[in-house]
């Protein structure tokens, strides 16, 4: 006849097991938790970002920001206005300045240029940058995907 | 109070039954026991899909704009995002290959006879409906190979004779893979194919309730031992599944699912695109048919017939083998089944050694040789309307008789029919302009047939201009605004002019005949506009039409000029660009010589020249106190370091002192611009080298598994922007500006590395938790196992 657990083992064995099973659903239930509660950035940068804020423009009135996973160029025109455009060349890839002298988007690799509607305007850019569309709230502004 | 509420709800539901059901039910125990657990994994890991499937739902977005970044803000800014991201990607593939390892046990067990067919049914299709989760949730994060694998999935699926092309545009929701295939998917991935598996899971453990685990037919002489379902096979169900889990948490820590690239519609499909592996057996065997038809229908479609007849022929098993255990058919189908594992078995891992580098490129060929073969077709429907159209093009006017007799002439000379038939091509042609234009005299069918009144000179007849004249001769129009503005308001006028300014237009002036004069570059007849490919003043054929003259060396010694600069400019990384890469807007002969007014750029014009596309070296260079310094001596600027014709891509080698760079050209080892030039190569292979090991850190933490996009962005905007830039500042011929520029990137590397070592941090945090949640498993699976072996001595003690 095989031997049976004592009471004092037994009731070990069960203890283990009961404390074992609530620190495993602890360990499962904390992760779900925390994944309830919403970050604090509460959507995905997919087709709008806060590009930046009017308080904080570069002094040269342009700035590139993320969108996304490719760049864009943020632009104060002469007027005043803020313009955002894709900030990669059409032509190789390079990333994008604007040449307020110019008043002109400027590639730096091969003096591409494109004008404030993001048209290219002369160099060897093929096609136009795409544009997107600036919202601009209080200090924030917004671009999205026009 | 717990025991009011039982009865409370017993009185309600009588569900009762169900645990009286279980408390009796006995699982044999014989050496194939260990299989019967294979469906509760099963199960397990469906549970573990549907709850972090819904988990998922709070925060994806089904749509094309939106499915790759919710997922990349699940990774990254939801609080265990990564681990519930990882959990369902590998859940799933566990899901599906114990369901294929349940399916086989079942099958080899014989545990689909009679009275389990339907449980068998049930089962097939839920593995179909795995498969079907699979498939559709691959697409969901829109990822490149995901988009591809889909885009050639549901290709496959085309194939299929009468209804496949049906099938095709249901599956994607439209005639290619879009967005809307995307939302589709996600449709039947969270909605119908849940509501169908549940369904039928419901049954099938019904049925598995209802008649019990099959006893093998080789344990059937055996005396029969059995535990109790309840606790016995139930404890030890709980410690596979607490394995399972181990193994899920374990995988992704230390193994988490890639996101890799957002899916590009545009972009040419990855080499290394494939299913998942489930699908790679399926997969590897089409990519071997070998292409052709019988009867009309296609070999593929055949191999896709046939996979679905397997299908079929899965289902209908417990209706095939209805005989003893030791008939013909029973152990005919045996030998299907290994045949079938072994198969599937075989190509999934040949599948798998396809993508190793010594095949990828005969898999890349493979791909561009059927891509090619589509090509092929677009370019014969092209040609075909071509071939249509130009009739029509030549008819655009009124055939003259000059071109009427002249195209006849062809049997008597080439040379007279040769004209004729060119022009039918021309440009000019195409615009109305005839040959009386250019040649005078009489084209009217009248005089047809009458030479000499057709070629009269009194009717301003001439055969062709003198050399000399030619330039004249075209300029009669092209000079004409307007007359050109007829045809294009927006004409150069200017040519001729130009021409006169060139170094060919002065020679021609001299009476030198041998010369470039209009003709030379465009032809006489048939010529084409410059955006024609096949137009010798086309881009691309700028450099043959010079070299036609410039590569002759006998001809180019008359003038005292070497017969090399096309052959020299072919090895350049202008002609790379232009030839090879097809980057029409790189530089051949004309864009730095001219066109009409061609002529060697002068010395001191040079950082113009090509600064017209390097503008900010070439403004640099300008500022630079070089400028003069090179005027004074009669150095050419950007040609003294990079050459001309033969100007290869700058590397930072041509930087710094000792041979091979273009400073030691001038500048004696140790004098003050050598110091300064290896100061300058110091700062920027410093620069450089941060980048590199940044960039290393990151792809480490990015293969890890870690999302690193944010500062992989930022150090790829350092690499493209700040080094770039900084390499420039050379042209500034300004140490300290470039060195601060260096240093200023530098300090913005250094964020992004340690972006990086802040995601190799977490990532071994991650596994440090890992190593918390294993070890509490630990404890639980022994305490599990105190207890299983504790309840089956206590049983077996009476």
């Amino acid at each position: 006849m095989p031997e049976t657990l004592s009471g004092t083992r037994r009731r070990f064995v069960n203890w283990m097991l009961g404390t074992s099973a609530g620190a495993l659903f602890a360990a499962i239930g904390f992760p779900v938790a925390r994944f309830l509660m919403p970050p604090e950035v509460p959507e995905a940068a997919t087709s709008r970002v806060l590009a930046g804020k009017l308080s904080e423009m570069p002094s040269e009135g342009w700035k590139i920001f993320r969108f996304g996973n490719d760049a864009g160029i943020l632009i104060r025109t002469p007027d005043g206005e803020m313009r955002a455009f894709a900030a990669t060349c059409t032509h190789l890839s390079c990333t994008v300045q604007y040449r307020s002298d110019l008043e002109r988007i400027w590639c730096a690799c091969h003096n591409g240029e494109f004008d404030l509607n993001g048209q290219n305007a002369a160099g060897p850019p093929p096609r136009p940058l795409t544009r997107f569309d600036v919202n601009v709230s209080g200090d924030e502004i917004w671009v999205s995907k026009a | 109070m717990i025991r009011d509420l039982f009865s409370w709800l017993e009185e309600r539901t009588g569900l009762s039954i169900l645990a009286e059901a279980a408390r009796h039910k006995q699982v044999p125990v014989h050496r194939h026991t260990l299989w019967y657990y294979l469906g509760g994994i099963t199960l397990f890991f469906f549970v573990v899909q549907v709850s972090t499937g819904i988990l998922l739902m709070l925060y994806y977005r089904p749509s094309a704009d939106e499915a790759y970044e919710s997922v990349q803000f699940i990774m990254t800014q939801v609080s265990f995002g990564w681990l519930v991201r990882s959990i369902h990607s590998w859940s799933a593939n566990l899901m599906v290959g114990a369901a294929f390892i349940h399916l086989f046990s079942v099958f080899f067990l014989k545990a689909y006879r009679r009275p389990r067919e339907l449980t068998w049914l049930g089962g097939v299709i839920l593995l179909f409906l795995s498969l079907g989760f699979g498939f559709s949730g691959y697409l969901l994060p829109w990822n490149t190979l995901a988009y591809f694998a889909t885009k050639v999935g549901t290709d496959i699926a085309g194939t299929v004779p009468v209804v496949g092309e049906w099938m095709r545009t249901f599956l994607r929701g439209g005639h290619a893979v879009t967005g809307g295939t995307l939302s589709r998917f996600y449709g039947w991935h969270v909605a119908i194919l849940p509501a169908l598996a549940s369904a039928l899971l419901g049954f099938h453990l019904y049925l598995v309730q209802r008649h019990g685990m099959s006893l093998p037919p080789s344990e059937r002489e055996a005396p029969a031992r059995t535990m109790a379902f309840v606790p016995n096979f139930l404890l030890r169900d709980l410690f596979g599944w607490t394995v399972a889990l181990a193994v899920l948490a374990a995988l992704a820590a230390y193994a988490p699912w890639e996101l890799g690239s957002k899916a590009d519609q545009f972009a040419p499909a990855p080499a290394d695109i494939r299913p998942e592996w489930y699908f790679m057996f399926m997969f590897e065997t089409l990519k071997l048919v070998p292409g052709g038809e019988i009867l009309g229908v296609e070999y593929e479609a055949i191999a896709v017939m046939a996979f679905g007849a397997c299908g079929f022929a899965l289902l209908l098993v417990p209706f095939l083998d209805r005989g003893r255990d030791d008939a013909p058919v029973s152990r005919l189908l045996s030998a299907l089944g290994w045949a079938a594992l072994a198969y599937m078995a075989g190509m999934t891992a040949y599948g798998y050694r396809s993508i190793w580098p010594v095949v990828l490129p005969a898999a890349a060929v493979g791909m561009v040789l059927v891509m090619g073969r589509k090509r092929a077709s677009a370019a014969a429907v092209l040609l075909g309307c071509a071939l249509l159209a130009a009739p029509q093009a030549g008819a655009a006017g009124e055939e003259e008789s000059c071109v009427t007799c002249h195209k006849t002439l062809g049997e008597i000379s080439e040379d007279l029919a040769a004209p004729a038939l060119a022009w039918e091509k021309d440009a000019h042609a195409a615009k109305g302009i005839q040959c009386v234009s250019c040649h005078g005299g009489d084209p009217s069918r009248a005089v047809a047939q009458d030479a000499d009144k057709a070629m009269d000179p009194k009717k301003g007849f001439t055969i062709s201009p003198e050399i000399g004249k030619i330039p004249e001769f075209c300029g009669r129009c092209h000079g004409d605004a307007e007359f050109m503005k007829r045809f294009n308001p927006a004409a150069r006028v200017d040519q001729l002019q130009e021409y006169r300014t060139s170094v060919h237009g002065v020679q021609n002036a001299k009476g030198d005949e041998k010369v470039a004069t209009c003709v030379s570059c465009h032809g006489a007849h048939g010529i084409l506009t410059v955006s024609n490919p096949r137009s010798p003043v086309h881009a691309t054929r700028v450099p043959d039409t010079c070299g036609a003259c410039h590569g002759d060396a006998d001809l180019m010694k008359g003038y005292g000029l070497e017969a090399t600069a096309v052959s020299k400019w072919r090895a350049s990384a202008h002609a790379e660009a232009l030839l090879r890469k097809g980057d029409m807007s790189a530089p051949a002969c004309n864009d730095c010589h001219g066109n009409h007014g061609a002529v060697p750029p002068g010395v001191k014009s040079l950082a113009f020249v090509c600064g017209s596309c390097h503008g900010r070296e070439g403004l640099l260079f300008r500022e630079s106190f070089k400028k003069d310094l090179f005027n004074e001596i009669g150095a050419g600027e950007c040609v003294t370091c990079h050459g001309n014709h033969e100007i290869v891509h700058p590397t930072d080698r041509l930087i710094g002192t000792g041979p091979g760079t273009a400073c030691s050209q001038c500048h004696e080892p140790g004098d003050a611009c050598d110091q300064e030039s290896v100061r300058i190569r110091a700062a920027i292979d410093r620069y450089a080298k941060a980048i590199d090991e940044a960039g290393e850190l990151l792809h480490r933490a990015e293969i890890a598994g870690m999302e690193v996009s944010e500062p992989l962005f930022e150090l790829k905007k350092e690499g493209l922007g700040g080094l770039v830039e900084t390499r420039a500042l050379i042209h500034s011929f300004d140490t300290e500006r470039l060195v601060a520029r260096a240093e200023e990137g530098i300090e913005k590397v250094a964020r992004s590395r340690e972006a990086g070592e802040a995601a190799l941090a977490e990532l071994s945090y991650r596994r440090g938790g890992l190593a918390v949640s294993l070890v509490l498993i630990l404890v639980f699976l022994v305490a599990l196992y105190l207890k299983i072996k504790d309840v089956d001595r206590r049983q077996q003690a009476g």
